[in-house]
């Protein structure tokens, strides 16, 4: 894919990055990326990403932008108020690059457009305010063997974790490939949601942030952490939070990762 | 005395309190079954709540044996976004 003009002076200060470079450049330009619910989470990740120079986007959500949502869904602006937040969102990405692709979907994920969503990406980034679409986000993943970042707040506190992602060798080498991958017979999936949490929770028993309340800045972390996870497995490098989850207090500002695997009955 | 250091997370905090607290255990070690009613006893508002126990930052299930001055975490799922 053509890169821009004027890329080397635009990503100059990534491009001097050892783990990024040309190559790694070229490789964000062509990944293609869906991002399920745009709001507190889905705001950072797409700004992250998109400024970094990730080429294509696939948003999905079928809000539009409230007043309440200002304050912590900071790429909307007053006048964005009752428009669609993927149009919002799509406009707000052309204007930091027309290159990028942008194809925006005014619907909910569902069990019916799910696998359709899914064959438009590389990688799916999990920033929905439910259980029902995470379910249906891990599952459809699952199926279609593609990574998928998860990220969620409650309070003072976030979650973020990279399910379903194909490692080469031993568990915890953490070597992530693309897509393009020839043969999958040589790698593992990593661990996914329902390896952490088998079923969804009764209804009504955990709140959302509507309900509990939250402040902007931690949608603001989490997002970023998930924007992270993203350019670290588009680039291919080590490290990614796989078979583990990372759990994140504001209040006290701690970071706790804690390991997933499949033999927890040992001691 | 035998205990553990018993430390909540998300709105479990509202029902065992936040920070980390010594919880005793009857025996030098037990098992997450075993913990989990305990638990239910002292804190009954748990029981039937979703979540996951930890110990010393590693998922376990049921069986798994929990000795005196080990870390357990109890970690739901987040819904907010």
């Amino acid at each position: 894919m053509e890169m821009e003009p004027d890329f080397l002076d635009r990503y100059q200060r990534q491009l001097s990055l050892r783990e990024v470079g040309l190559d790694g450049q070229r490789a964000l330009r062509a990944a293609r990326v869906i991002v399920v619910g745009l709001g507190g989470l889905g705001c950072p990740v797409v700004q992250y990403l998109a400024a970094a120079g990730v080429g294509n986007f696939v948003l999905v959500d079928a809000d539009r932008v409230s007043l309440s949502n200002l304050h912590r869904q900071i790429l909307y602006t007053r006048t964005d108020v009752s428009r669609f937040k993927v149009e919002a969102a799509q406009e707000w990405i052309q204007k930091q690059n027309a290159q990028i692709k942008v194809s925006v979907h005014t619907e909910m994920l569902s069990a019916k457009n799910a696998t359709a969503f899914l064959a438009l990406a590389d990688i799916v980034v999990d920033c929905t305010d439910n259980f029902a679409a995470r379910y249906l986000i891990n599952d459809a993943c699952a199926l279609a063997n593609k990574p998928w970042v998860y990220g969620s707040i409650a309070k003072f506190e976030g979650q973020v974790a990279v399910f379903n992602a194909l490692m080469k060798g031993a568990e915890g080498e953490n070597q992530d490939m693309m897509a393009s991958v020839a043969s999958e017979d040589s790698f593992n999936r990593s661990l996914n949601y329902r390896d952490v949490f088998s079923k969804p929770p009764g209804e009504g028993e955990i709140q959302n942030c509507a309900e509990a309340g939250v402040l902007g800045a931690l949608a603001g972390i989490i997002g970023s952490f998930q924007a992270m996870e993203v350019l670290k497995w588009i680039l291919g490098l080590q490290g990614l939070l796989v078979n583990q989850m990372l759990t994140y207090n504001a209040m006290n500002q701690s970071i706790v990762k804690f390991q997933l695997d499949n033999n927890s009955d040992r001691k | 005395m035998m205990e553990v250091q018993l430390i909540s997370f998300g709105a479990l905090t509202d029902i065992t309190g936040s920070g980390v607290l010594g919880f005793a255990i009857p025996r030098p070690a037990i098992s997450v079954a075993e913990l989990m009613s305990l638990l239910y006893v002292r804190y009954p508002a748990l029981e039937g709540k979703t979540f996951r126990i930890a110990v010393n930052e590693r998922f376990v299930d049921e069986k798994f044996e929990i000795g005196s001055g080990d870390n357990v975490a109890l970690m739901p799922p987040f819904s907010g976004g």
